[in-house]
């Protein structure tokens, strides 16, 4: 890793970073206060509200049973399994596209590789700037969480808090790890770009799928939504070890399979 | 030990320098379609090698693999004795490098970029950087975005010169430079090389081309078609001739080897030589000059000779 190259792309990153985290804080208090407005104030109301909700519209954003009605629950379907994982994902797969692609597309990787930097210190210092950005993004997310809940009375263990961090990180990291793959081995920003949303739009359509139609309930698996329940993180204030290996697993894997092809692949605009 | 210790240093000092450049039997092919082919050449320390070629004759796709930005197919790249896939890091530290379409992180300002690019080498001298801006007349507080091409090609100078590395490979670095700043371009060079450094020039100026390489590389179809110092690339080829004689002279006693007439007056002669000119001169001893004119050929002439024949032959280095 190469400590000047991850420091630049943070400064010319700052703006962006900071309005992401910004904006996932203040939703993140928001729906927290809302948690408080609808269903500890109109419970009744609501629970009639969910009975005229399609059922693949409920599952689409990981609502089930009564579920919905506790905190996590709340939080996860109005939030972080859903809104949070489109804003996160769009972040990272604009990051990491702009990272190593984008470079190899504008030529300006063709300077910076005459430096004696070396490539996989090129791509681990991006890495690592991603990695950053990403738990800023977290901590924020959580500090909104903490904030509403604060402002509302709601009692929030820590645990609870720590366990979707850890949760939320290794997904981020999951999505990060398949984006850089595809910005190493791309040559222009959009292929790199497009290649991960697509990825992310079927990982969350077999999901999808494998939840509505049991016959299809095996595909779920293959999903890395399969192993993000931040409902579940929230309520039971822990996150389950096979999600997070699954997830930090396939977020090693790629980044490593990235940082090979990278290293030897030719780079020219 | 000591003794064991002179021993190493005498021998070294007894080795032939290590080439700053040494390229043998390079290939480089893009799927189907021809990069270079069987390349070989080698520059020495202190040298400015011009290597010439025109659009898409392999210039930019040897630099590359230069600069270890490319993997060859076949053949070797070494600077300074290190290869330049596999030793890439190790040879980027004795290496500044300005590429042909130069292209720089717009949101920067110049200052800011240029102190970037000197920490990822490790460093520059104090005040290297402002010398060097003020030497090109560089405005260190401009934006790059804003920078017209003339300035940012004077960016990409101070980034390759700041760091004082023994190799400058160099391709196209005066694009947009107005022909005061040219000048200054050129003194930089001469500096450099009266520094000890090497520089593998690639350019399109030929003029610039002429007035700083000791040795030039021609290279067509990704091919080399010649490499030898200018001088001797440029007597190998035509150069023309017109005599005027104070008596009518018959032409037929000039044609020999090498010697054509290409016009007959009555008492001018106008002739193309081509080699060796003392015979031509023996001849022409015998005879009641009134005038003569001869004109060198220029590199350019040179130059367009091996891009219009049908391809030479391979050259060896």
């Amino acid at each position: 890793m190469n400590p000047t190259l991850t420091i630049k792309v943070l400064k010319m990153q700052a703006q962006t970073i900071a309005s992401y985290a910004l904006g996932s804080a203040f939703y993140s208090a928001l729906v927290v206060f809302l948690f408080h407005s609808f269903i500890v104030q109109h419970t009744a109301f609501f629970q009639q509200y969910l009975t005229i909700l399609p059922k693949a519209l409920l599952q689409a954003f990981n609502i089930s049973g009564s579920n919905i009605f506790t905190f996590g629950g709340f939080l996860g379907a109005e939030y972080l399994s859903f809104i949070w994982v489109v804003i996160v994902a769009a972040f990272i797969i604009s990051f990491t596209s702009g990272a190593i692609a984008r470079e190899i597309e504008q030529g300006t990787i063709e300077l910076v590789l005459a430096y004696p930097v070396g490539r996989i210190r090129f791509f681990l210092s991006k890495v690592a700037a991603l990695v950053l950005a990403l738990l800023a993004i977290v901590a924020a997310t959580l500090g909104g969480i903490w904030v509403g809940a604060l402002s509302q009375h709601i009692q929030v263990a820590p645990a609870s808090f720590f366990a979707i961090g850890v949760l939320a990180t290794a997904f981020g990291l999951a999505v990060a790890g398949y984006s850089f793959f595809f910005s190493a081995v791309a040559s222009e920003r959009a292929a790199a770009a497009g290649a991960a949303a697509a990825v992310t739009v079927l990982f969350y359509a077999v999901n999808f799928a494998s939840s509505l139609w049991s016959q299809l309930s095996g595909l779920g698996r293959l999903s890395i939504f399969h192993y993000y329940s931040p409902q579940d993180a929230i309520n039971l204030g822990r996150v389950d070890s096979g999600s997070f290996l699954v997830l930090f697993g396939l977020a090693l894997l790629t980044t490593i399979a990235g940082a090979a092809l990278f290293r030897l692949r030719d780079l020219s605009p | 030990m000591l003794e064991h210790g002179r021993l190493i240093c005498y021998a070294r000092a007894r080795m032939p320098p290590i080439p700053p450049i040494e390229v043998v039997s390079l290939t480089k092919r893009y799927g189907r379609h021809r990069g270079v082919e069987d390349l070989t050449f080698q520059v020495g320390v202190g040298e400015i090698f011009g290597f010439l070629g025109p659009n898409g004759a392999g210039k930019t796709t040897t630099i590359r693999v230069l600069v270890g930005l490319l993997r060859s197919n076949g053949g070797t790249a070494r600077i300074f004795g290190r290869d330049c896939w596999t030793g890439t890091e190790r040879v980027h530290r004795d290496l500044a490098f300005i590429p042909g379409d130069l292209r720089l992180y717009e949101s920067m300002g110049v200052l800011e970029f240029l102190q970037f690019m000197a920490r990822l080498h490790g460093g520059v001298r104090p005040r290297r950087i402002e010398a060097l801006a003020d030497r090109l007349d560089l405005d260190l507080g401009r934006t790059i975005k804003h920078l017209s091409k003339g300035n940012r090609q004077k960016v990409g100078l101070v980034q390759a010169l700041m760091h004082e590395a023994p190799l400058l490979v160099l391709d196209e670095p005066s694009v947009g430079l107005d022909p005061l700043m040219e000048v200054i371009f050129m003194d930089l060079m001469r500096e450099e090389r009266a520094a000890g450094r090497t520089i593998f020039l690639s350019s399109h100026n030929l003029s610039e081309v002429e007035r700083l390489c000791d040795r030039v590389a021609i290279i067509r179809e990704g091919r080399l078609v010649a490499l030898e110092h200018i001088d001797a690339l440029k007597a190998k080829r035509v150069r023309q001739m017109s005599v005027l004689f104070n008596q009518p002279v018959d032409p037929r006693a000039f044609e020999r080897d090498g010697i054509v007439v290409l016009d007959r007056g009555e008492r001018r002669v106008r002739l193309a030589v081509r080699g060796d000119i003392n015979p031509l001169i023996r001849t022409l001893a015998a005879y009641d000059v009134a005038d003569l004119t001869f004109s060198e050929p220029d590199l350019e002439d040179v130059f367009l000779h091996y891009y219009k024949e049908e391809p030479a032959e391979k050259v060896d280095a």
